[in-house]
């Protein structure tokens, strides 16, 4: 559902990730209530890896000299993509910034949360999705 | 005396100016305590819920180029309304030169963030015009007179526009407004009669005016292309005077250059009916005009800013034959809060 540049330029597909559940973030440098949500993400990062889970976050159309230097500041350790035109944001119906989808391993949208993320929240939804999949796979 | 077309344009100019005011290519999010909304529709004049903006501008449009049809002639001789005998002097003077200079002041509220209601205030309107007056036979050159401009508070409008659809990249808003007959209709020339009624400040009627804008986000923050449609059905004054209904048509875009400066581009087209006294068609008024509109916008803190537009001609014909304009400019400053 998305094929966007990482900041070094490379392609990152949607589908690089099947197998994984993507935590998918939509921000931008001038959205307070985004910073606020950076160091959850850096935390999940860390804490969920091991879960086959993959923190993932689109900048919504800003240059790449602007998000580098916000990334390199907030010392950001997930990927981070560029939505330059806006297409992928429109693509998944972006209202407001921040937005969390939770998209589970075979591509589809699970959850979302706007605004307001917590890790523990990212955790409860995680473990909601773990659930519903496990249901899913029995039946 | 002016001819019809006059108001017409003055009207059409403060049509056209509602939309390039509502035109603001700096996408300004509205951040709440968690989250940030990038649907403010600032772009298409429909705002958050509870933002306002106060908008103070001034319009000066020069017309002294005459032309029958869409060519240039050397007269525009036009006919006068006379009210009192209720009959249309045709020929009656010469059109040399027209300066419309408008003040106005507009006020916008989000009531919701989908809703935004508008008024448009042009509460100074000066009207300077030069004409031949008395031709009562062909040849005659007729008395010069620059004593028949009118300065007065112009008709109030407001306008409720509405975003029916929103996506992160598209936008498309309707409107419906109303004309109020606030302006003076029936002042009175140097020989004492009812003057010109395209020479008031306002017009003496009610009229309804429909509007949609779309906007298409091209680069978030940088690129906007939109058009717009707005019609203004025109009704009758109790003078039995009615004003041709208008049309508008625009195309523009918007590129946001810096942080503090964005450039704009418009083509405008106007199309005026004729207009009508006693049911019967006014010679001398309609037509057909189009117009490119370039535009600088320059923030000059995070709430206000200031901006300039030129609109100039590019294909101008009138019904029978009239002035057209030579250029408008506009200046302008907005805060938002």
């Amino acid at each position: 559902m998305f094929e966007l540049k990482t900041l070094n330029g490379k392609v990152l597909k949607l589908s690089d990730l099947k197998g994984k559940t993507v935590v998918l973030n939509f921000w931008a440098t001038w959205c307070v209530p985004c910073i606020k949500e950076m160091s959850v993400l850096n935390n999940a990062y860390s804490s969920f890896k091991n879960r086959d889970v993959e923190i993932v976050a689109i900048n919504f159309a800003e240059s790449r000299e602007k998000v580098e230097e916000f990334t390199s500041e907030h010392r950001l350790n997930f990927p981070v993509l560029l939505d330059n035109y806006g297409d992928t944001s429109q693509d998944y119906k972006i209202r407001g910034l921040p937005v969390t989808y939770f998209i589970t391993p075979d591509g589809i949208v699970g959850d979302e949360i706007v605004g307001g993320l917590t890790l523990e929240l990212i955790e409860e939804k995680l473990d909601q999705l773990a659930h519903l999949l496990q249901l899913k796979a029995q039946y | 005396m002016l001819s019809s077309s006059k108001v017409k344009t003055i009207y059409a100019v403060f049509l056209s100016i509602v939309c390039l005011l509502s035109f603001n290519p700096i996408v300004e999010a509205a951040c709440g305590g968690a989250n940030c909304s990038l649907l403010t529709g600032s772009q298409d004049g429909v705002l958050g819920k509870d933002r306002f903006v106060m908008d103070l501008s001034y319009r000066y449009v020069l017309s002294e180029n005459p032309h029958r049809g869409s060519d240039s002639t050397n007269q525009a001789l036009v006919p006068k309304v006379n009210f009192e005998t209720r009959a249309l002097e045709l020929g009656h003077h010469n059109e040399i030169r027209t300066i419309n200079k408008l003040a106005q002041f507009d006020i916008s509220y989000g009531v919701t963030d989908k809703l935004t209601l508008s008024m448009n205030m042009p509460f100074f309107n000066d009207r300077y015009h030069e004409h031949f007056d008395g031709i009562e036979n062909v040849g005659d050159t007729g008395t010069f007179n620059n004593t028949d401009g009118t300065t007065g508070f112009g008709d109030v409008t407001l306008i409720a526009k509405y975003a029916l659809w929103q996506t992160t990249k598209h936008m498309f808003v309707g409107g419906v407004g109303i004309k109020f007959a606030t302006g003076d209709y029936k002042l009175k020339d140097t020989s004492g009669s009812i003057n010109e009624p395209t020479l008031m400040p306002g017009t003496g009627s009610y009229d309804a005016i429909l509007s949609g804008i779309y906007n298409y986000s091209a680069i978030p923050n940088k690129l906007n292309i939109f058009t717009s449609v707005s019609h203004r059905f025109a009704t009758e004054n109790d003078l039995d005077y009615q004003f041709g209904d208008t049309t508008l048509i625009d195309a523009g875009v918007g590129y946001v250059l810096t942080k503090k400066v964005s450039v704009s581009g418009q083509v405008n087209m106007r199309i005026s009916g004729r207009d009508q006294f006693i049911d019967a068609n006014v010679p001398s008024t309609g037509g057909e005009f189009i117009f490119i509109t370039p535009g600088v916008r320059l923030a000059v803190y995070d709430d206000v800013s200031i901006y300039s537009h030129v609109q100039l001609p590019i294909y101008q014909r009138v019904n029978d034959v009239n002035l057209v304009e030579d250029y408008g400019v506009m200046l302008g400053a907005s805060y938002n809060f």
